[in-house]
């Protein structure tokens, strides 16, 4: 076979289930963002877009209402609690009490002391912060109805919240209400639940209501200054701007649109202006960052849209890297869910009587199949998991266990065996098997990073019970991180492990001497995606910012390649709004770095030139319209979901230019490489697949349609 | 035919020098220029070429008409309480009373440089913004004059009205002056008091028209993708707030706010006019207006806007949303798009021509699409507009042209009794081809024609010519001939189609020919109707109109030629066949059956062939506009005008005038020439003595219309109209009949009461009986004479036929008198 012509697997049975997005909450770059399955993520939005942090959900958790204070968290929901979270450990810290039970809403005033909650009773509940937590401060009088949403003017003296037919101004001073603003209805019989509610600092009181009206009220006098019905359907959120001069309101149809404040002579006048429709579903939350709007709702994406000028990120509900993860010897994939883990077994391609050409499919003798399907004990999410690269162990942690099996497979038997993990392990972060092909009684180590920002080592294949090898903990030996950590990779020859945190710190570690190997250079951005590469001794690390080191561990230094790759990046490649996922390589191109993010393959060559920054990258995806959509007509691709694709990649385009890239799929979960060499294999989740999941849209009648 | 010859041309040498071309004034274009509303809104002010037509609202009749330019106005505007200003293309400004249509001042705005003028504005305050053409080609300069100050406010920019707007006074004199660039991609604005000057842009979609409000700083404006942005705040914010209200798909051709910017009015193509509610999400719709809305104007009162439309009519619509008056114009028909390749710009523009009609004598040709409209070049006016294809008006697509039925041949009986129609629907590349021939019957009762027949697809290709049989057999029994495209002619006949519900007669298919497969392009048939020529291309094939035999066949080596017009000569000329071809004019003698003569090599296609139906004479129009008048007989012209019009001449026809010409060259005296131009303008060719038409307008201004509005002006009504019928009370034969009192007393009282026969018949007889007095009677024979004489006058048919009856009426009576002297004497 050529040497530019690669196999890939593009395999489409990763199911993600899209949860819609509920609440979110932004403070300094950090975007909290709860989902229906009441998980937590914890985005960065400092450079691109990535999820940092993700607090697991439960069934009987619920969370209506996300805030920041300070960097610290809070949230309320139907249990009736206040829960603040410990952002390290990434587990509720602390929980407190809200009168009367369910609470519907929270607000933190402007000076982040006080927390109110608004209650389904008809409870306004107000707390203090402190450093140490929360106190209980007072409870205002209680009103008829529930209290959906809240809002603190500037000043601290006022709050205004919204419940069923009413709108009410409360001074926090006396706990009595001050004023009561009433809505129409729509229908004489229905109630006008009003969803949201803000007020600016000159008491205009601002508010979105189950008729779709969002409307303008004054809040000294009580009077509705103005209503404009924007939308066909409830606005469920309303976001207004640090100035106070844009408002966006957003519902259950899904157009976001802009109010704007006019000044025509002394009078202010809010002005429906543009609107964007970028949701497909419900729209259930507004943040604003800056001048960038993050909107999320039930279609489950994330969008970030700015205007002027037009600009839109949307980003998929794709479970944060790594969630697939391949067991090399066996050719097998681990694909992580939610609550469940799938093993499975790649296809072969039948052996071509034909010379091989590119962009072709190929016949498959054997399909792909599903292996195994481990579901987590009492539903309990899964943080993290990893497959041995021999495919022999399989291992996850929940919040609270580490779980480890061995997989034995021979000869069309499968049996999973449960291995009882040492006493001393609790939970952990992140995992990952080390391979050691050399020393086979060391191959099955387990590597795990626990939330006390230690890392433990944990000997899975000796015989009898196993045990912690050794404990790399700021206590022996200069182990030091900052927060916990996300990215974890080991040399191929097992004898090395480089691991990084969201503070930037990425240490090399020495796996035989159990010492700290080396410590990259911290840089300003996050590091995003680390890898080692397969034949040498070379670590290349993908910063947020889409910045590109490459680190020699032996010499302890940056390549000269990685400091002539940091000058000649592309002004393309910089521009790109998804954080690297993954980084690849194949054995038969050791000189090329092959990067993924959400949607589009990167490729470097280090043997070719540099080409200006401001040049285009180069596309492979030449000749035919290669989506997996629309095969080429006459060769009829296989009905199964795994297709094998000969395409050219990976650096053997025509240019001669360092970059490429392929803009193949539409939501890339995972590409990597398999070790034999001329394998890729992409773990593509269709937004089709995704919609599958979606309940219907607001119903709209189109003409002709 | 009698009165013709009896009156004969003059003998006196006709003076050609007085001949002269005439634009049609009377039946103008009144949607070049948006409307305006007086201050009082009771009046909209119209202009219309070179005249301003003064409307009341309230009745939509004319009030006023106000003519003093010399050149095309361009633009009106309320100066103050009934002061109107009117500006033509040569930048003369005229001041107008409205209350009694008196000029009240004239002065010019033209200045050394600025000579010509695209449109005017008057923002109220003694400054004029003129539009006048700069050094690009394509757009214009816009000028503020205040005084004699002149002072250039934009360059580039566009030369449509819609492209400038003013207003935003916010109560302290300031002016804002936003406008178009020509090239539509920008809203320029300027702030004239603060002095501010920002240029708006959006994205690629191009504008197509803006709107300011008078008081509040809003401004709308309409693009190509029929979306209208609203700006608010336009003046001081470098990025100010606008809002998107998008329904129309296609262009949005005009905006127009409510007086207090409540509301925003918008139209185009679709012919809906929306009524916006700013703010919300609320809009009213009108639809079906009939025609592509060009403008729309508010009331200064709010209580009605007017809108302008494409087929020249102006609607008014009231606060309810209703089409409350409509003013007219003659009817102009929007040019069919999407025909094939190689049709020319006639059946584009007016594919049916001129057609005239004998009863009414006026003309017949396209209105609206599937309308056909019947106009009175006499008066000028429209008689009455007709659906021929009685479907609903499709609007367009953004991207496609849908096409409407329209009506392509129209021909009418020599009396004017039958008229057919060709209809067709065509739109081959959505592939749909609909073809219909319909024969209307003129019913005197209704005063209406009413469809007998409705024959679908008639020919399998499109029909290229009707015409129906003339002269007395004619006239008996109605005859049609069709061309088509099919190579087949065919000859349809009025046959009886009584079944037992009711009598009836129909159109059929008599006859269906052709002639060695030849394309048949042209058919004429004799003056007397005895005589069928149809020509096949080249060859002219004479037959006979009743049996349907090959008389002759015409052809010649010097004729190589398609024949395109083919028209018999008429009166002492009837023997010649006159055809043209494209390059070519020739005319065959049909009795010695030889070629006559041929005029080849014309510098110009020929374009209509007409012949006078008063006289031997024919004019032929070429594309050039050059127009040449023969008689028949002989190749020699007797006139020939160059340089009618500078636009395309389309169709053109011979119109007969009530009263001979005297002293003028013979082709005029009974007729003129008319030509309609590709703008479907009317020029009448015509001696220059004739004066038209001096239309007094009867409708005075009414004392109440100046009053002051108040509650109680309000109530009071400016005319005393019932709309119910005046019952005009029922006069029984009965009540005419002498001596009816006498024989009803008979009747009534009983036998036995009744005095004896004898005394009671003498005055019983006398009351019978008319009292005769010779002296009257010859004096009612004067008087009768009297009015054969003014026969000429009364050409219309009704009282030509009426006047014998009355006459009969007459000697019957006194027939009747003589019979009864008698009785009286015993």
């Amino acid at each position: 076979m050529d040497k530019n012509l690669f196999k890939i697997h593009s395999t489409r049975f990763y199911d993600v289930e899209p949860k819609a997005i509920h609440s979110m909450a932004y403070e300094s770059n950090r975007l909290a963002l709860s989902r229906s399955d009441n998980s937590i993520e914890i985005w960065n939005l400092e450079h691109s877009p990535h999820i940092e942090k993700l607090i697991p959900g439960s069934p009987e958790g619920s969370i209506e209402a996300l805030v920041w204070s300070k960097g610290r968290l809070f949230s309320t929901g139907l249990h009736g609690f206040v829960v603040e979270y410990d952002l390290v450990a990434l587990s509720p810290k602390a929980s407190y009490a809200v009168t009367s039970g369910s609470a519907w809403c929270l607000a933190v005033n402007k000076a982040h002391t006080h927390l109110a909650a608004g209650s389904e009773e008809g409870y306004v509940c107000l707390f203090e912060i402190f450093e140490e937590g929360l106190m209980y401060y007072k409870v205002f009088d209680k009103q008829e109805g529930r209290i959906l949403s809240l809002s603190w003017h500037s000043s601290g003296d006022f709050i205004v919240t919204g419940s069923s037919n009413a709108i009410r101004v409360w001074n926090v001073k006396t706990g009595h209400a001050v004023n009561r603003l009433s809505l129409g209805r729509a229908d004489s019989f229905k109630e006008t639940l009003v969803w949201c509610v803000c007020i600016t600092d000159d008491f205009v009181i601002i508010s979105g209501d189950s008729r779709g009206m969002t409307s303008f009220w004054n809040g000294k006098l009580g009077t509705l200054i103005d209503e404009v019905n924007a939308h066909k359907a409830d606005v469920l959120c309303l976001c207004l701007s640090e100035d106070q001069k844009t408002l966006y309101s957003a519902g259950v149809d899904p157009v976001i649109v802009l109010f704007a404040r006019v000044t025509a002579g002394v009078r202010n006048q809010w002005i429906r202006s543009v609107q964007r429709a970028i949701h497909t579903h419900d729209v259930r939350s507004l943040a604003l960052a800056g001048s960038k709007l993050i909107s999320g709702g039930v279609d489950a994406y994330l969008c970030i849209s700015s205007y002027p000028p037009k600009a839109l990120n949307r980003y998929p509900p794709l479970p944060q890297a790594p969630c697939v993860q391949m067991a090399q010897g066996k050719r097998q994939l681990l694909l992580r869910y939610p609550t469940s883990l799938d093993v499975w077994q790649l296809g072969a391609a039948a052996p071509s009587v034909y010379q091989l050409s590119a962009n072709t499919f190929l016949k498959l003798s054997q399909e792909p199949a599903r292996l195994l399907q481990l579901k987590a004990k009492d539903d309990e999410w899964i943080v993290c998991a990893t497959v041995s690269p021999g495919g022999d162990y399989v291992a996850y942690a929940t919040e609270s266990n580490v779980y480890i099996y061995h997989f034995i497979q021979s000869a069309g038997t499968l049996q999973l065996k449960k291995l009882v993990p040492p006493e001393d392990v609790g939970t952990c972060h992140r995992m990952m098997f080390i391979h050691h092909p050399t020393e086979p009684d060391l191959s099955a180590r387990l590597l795990l990073a626990t939330p006390k920002l230690t890392l433990q080592l944990v000997d899975v294949g000796s015989s009898g019970s196993m045990k912690v090898v050794h404990t790399f903990s700021r206590e022996s030996g200069q182990f030091t991180m900052g927060d916990c950590i996300h990215l974890m990779d080991c040399s191929a020859d097992g004898r090395l492990a480089a691991v990084a945190d969201h503070t930037s710190n990425i240490v090399i570690l020495d796996l035989k001497s159990y010492k700290v190997h080396a410590t990259l250079p911290r840089y300003k951005s996050h590091p995003t995606a680390l890898a080692f590469h397969p034949s040498s001794h070379l670590l290349v690390v993908s910063y947020a910012d889409h910045k590109i080191v490459e680190y020699d561990v032996i010499r302890r230094q940056y390549t000269p390649f990685s400091k002539k790759l940091s000058e000649k990046l592309p002004v393309q490649w910089l521009s790109r709004s998804c954080a690297v996922r993954h980084i690849t390589f194949d054995v038969r191109h050791p000189d090329v770095i092959i990067l993924h993010d959400d949607s589009v393959i990167y490729t470097i060559d280090k043997n070719k030139e540099f080409s200006e920054p401001d040049a285009k990258i180069t596309k492979f995806d030449t000749g035919t319209e290669d989506s997996l959509d629309a095969p080429p007509a006459p060769l009829k691709a296989p009905s199964a979901q795994q297709q094998k694709l000969n395409s050219t990649a990976a650096g053997s385009g025509p240019s001669s230019s360092c970059f490429g890239m392929s803009k193949k799929y539409k939501h890339l979960a995972y590409f990597g490489a398999l070790d034999v060499g001329g394998e890729l294999v992409a773990v593509e989740v269709s937004p089709l697949a995704l919609e599958k999941h979606l309940p219907p849209a607001l119903y709209k009648k189109r003409f002709g349609v | 035919m009698a009165n013709k010859k009896a009156r004969g041309p003059d003998k006196a040498k006709p003076n050609t020098d007085n001949i002269v071309v005439k634009k049609q004034e009377d039946a103008p274009d009144i949607v070049r220029q948006p409307p305006v509303f007086t201050d009082d809104s009771k009046y909209l002010c119209i202009a219309s070429g070179r005249q301003v037509g003064i409307y009341s609202v309230q009745s939509g009749d004319k009030v006023h008409c106000l003519k003093n330019h010399s050149f095309d106005i361009i633009g009106l505007a309320i100066k103050e309480e009934n002061v109107l200003y009117s500006c033509d293309t040569s930048g003369e400004v005229i001041e107008w009373d409205i209350n009694d249509g008196k000029l009240l001042k004239k002065t010019s705005i033209a200045v050394e440089g600025l000579k010509e003028f695209y449109s005017f504005h008057y923002p109220r305050n003694g400054k004029f913004l003129v539009s006048s053409p700069s050094i690009n080609e394509d757009g214009s300069s816009l000028f503020m004059f205040e005084g004699k100050r002149i002072k250039k406010i934009f360059k580039d920019v566009g030369k449509e009205t819609q492209s400038i707007a003013f207003g935003c006074d916010q109560g302290d004199g300031s002016l804002v002056i936003g406008a178009l660039n020509y090239q539509c991609d920008g809203v320029m604005v300027k702030d004239t008091k603060n002095v501010i000057d920002r240029k708006h842009m959006t994205d690629k979609r191009k504008f197509t028209c803006i709107a300011m409000h008078k008081e509040k700083l809003i401004m709308a404006t309409g693009d190509i993708s029929g979306r209208i942005l609203i700006w608010h705040d336009f003046v001081n914010q470098i990025r100010p707030v606008k809002t998107v209200y998008h329904w129309h798909t296609l262009a949005v051709s005009s905006v127009c706010f409510s007086s207090e910017a409540e509301y925003l009015y918008s139209g185009g193509s679709e012919k809906v006019m929306v009524k916006w509610r700013l703010g919300g999400k609320r809009k009213q719709f009108l639809p079906r207006m009939g025609s592509t809305i060009k403008f729309i104007v508010n009331a200064p009162d709010n209580i009605c806007v007017a809108t302008s439309h494409s087929d020249n009519a102006i609607r008014i619509i009231d606060s309810t949303n209703k089409i409350n008056r409509a003013i007219f114009g003659l009817v102009k028909h929007d040019p069919i798009r999407g025909l094939e390749d190689g049709e020319s710009k006639k059946e584009s523009v007016m594919p049916t021509g001129l057609v005239f009609d004998p009863r009414t004598q006026g003309i017949f040709f396209n209105s609206q699409a599937g309308f056909l409209q019947l106009f009175d070049p006499l008066r000028d006016s429209m008689i009455f507009n007709m659906d021929i294809a009685n479907r609903n008006v499709l609007t367009d697509e953004r991207n496609t042209v849908i096409g409407n039925a329209e009506v392509f041949r129209v021909a009418v009986s020599p009396t004017g009794e039958w008229l057919a129609t060709l209809e067709v629907w065509s739109n081959m590349s959505v592939g749909y081809h609909d073809m219909n021939l319909k024969f209307w019957r003129y019913d005197a009762v209704q005063a209406n024609y009413e469809l007998n027949t409705d024959v679908t697809m008639p020919h399998h290709d499109r029909i290229t010519s009707l015409a129906f049989q003339p002269g007395l057999l004619g006239t008996e029994y109605p005859c049609l001939v069709s061309i088509g495209r099919d190579l087949k002619f065919k000859i349809w006949r009025l046959v009886d189609d009584t079944d037992i519900y009711r009598q009836k007669e129909s159109w059929t298919c008599d006859v269906a020919g052709d002639f060695r497969k030849m394309m048949p392009t042209a058919t004429s048939f004799s003056e007397d109707g005895s005589l069928l020529a149809i020509a096949f291309q080249d060859t002219v094939t004479l037959w006979d109109p009743m049996t349907i035999n090959l008389n002759t066949t015409l052809s010649h080596n010097l004729i190589e030629e398609s024949i395109e017009l083919m028209e018999f000569g008429r009166d002492q000329c009837f023997r010649y066949l006159v055809c043209a071809s494209k390059s070519s004019l020739f005319a065959w003698d049909v009795i010695s059956k030889g070629l006559v003569w041929k005029v080849g090599k014309l510098r110009s296609p020929i374009r209509c062939l007409v012949p006078d139906p008063k006289s031997s004479y024919m004019a032929v129009v070429l594309q050039n506009s050059e127009v040449f008048v023969f008689a028949p007989s002989s190749s020699k012209p007797v006139h020939t005008i160059t340089n009618v019009m500078s636009s395309e001449p389309i169709a053109a026809l011979f119109v007969p005038r009530p009263n001979p010409l005297a002293n003028s060259p013979e082709w005029l005296v009974n007729s003129r020439l008319l030509i309609v131009d590709d703008q479907q303008e009317f020029y009448s060719v015509d001696d220059n003595s004739v004066c038209g038409f001096d239309e007094k307008l009867t409708t005075p201004i009414s004392h109440m219309d100046s009053l002051p509005w108040t509650p109680f002006s309000a109530i009071k009504a400016q005319k005393q109209i019932s709309a119910a019928k005046q019952i005009v009370p029922v006069i029984h034969q009965t009540n005419g009949i002498k001596g009816y009192k006498s024989v009803q007393s008979l009747l009534e009282t009983s036998t036995s009461t009744l005095p004896p026969m004898s005394r009671i018949c003498n005055s019983f007889m006398i009351d019978l009986m008319i009292k005769h007095d010779p002296k009257s009677m010859t004096v009612k024979a004067d008087s009768e004479n009297g009015a054969t004489n003014d026969l000429p006058t009364l050409m219309n048919g009704h009282i030509e036929s009426k006047m014998p009856a009355l006459k009969e009426e007459a000697t019957q009576q006194k027939l009747l008198t003589l019979d009864c002297q008698w009785i009286t004497k015993n």
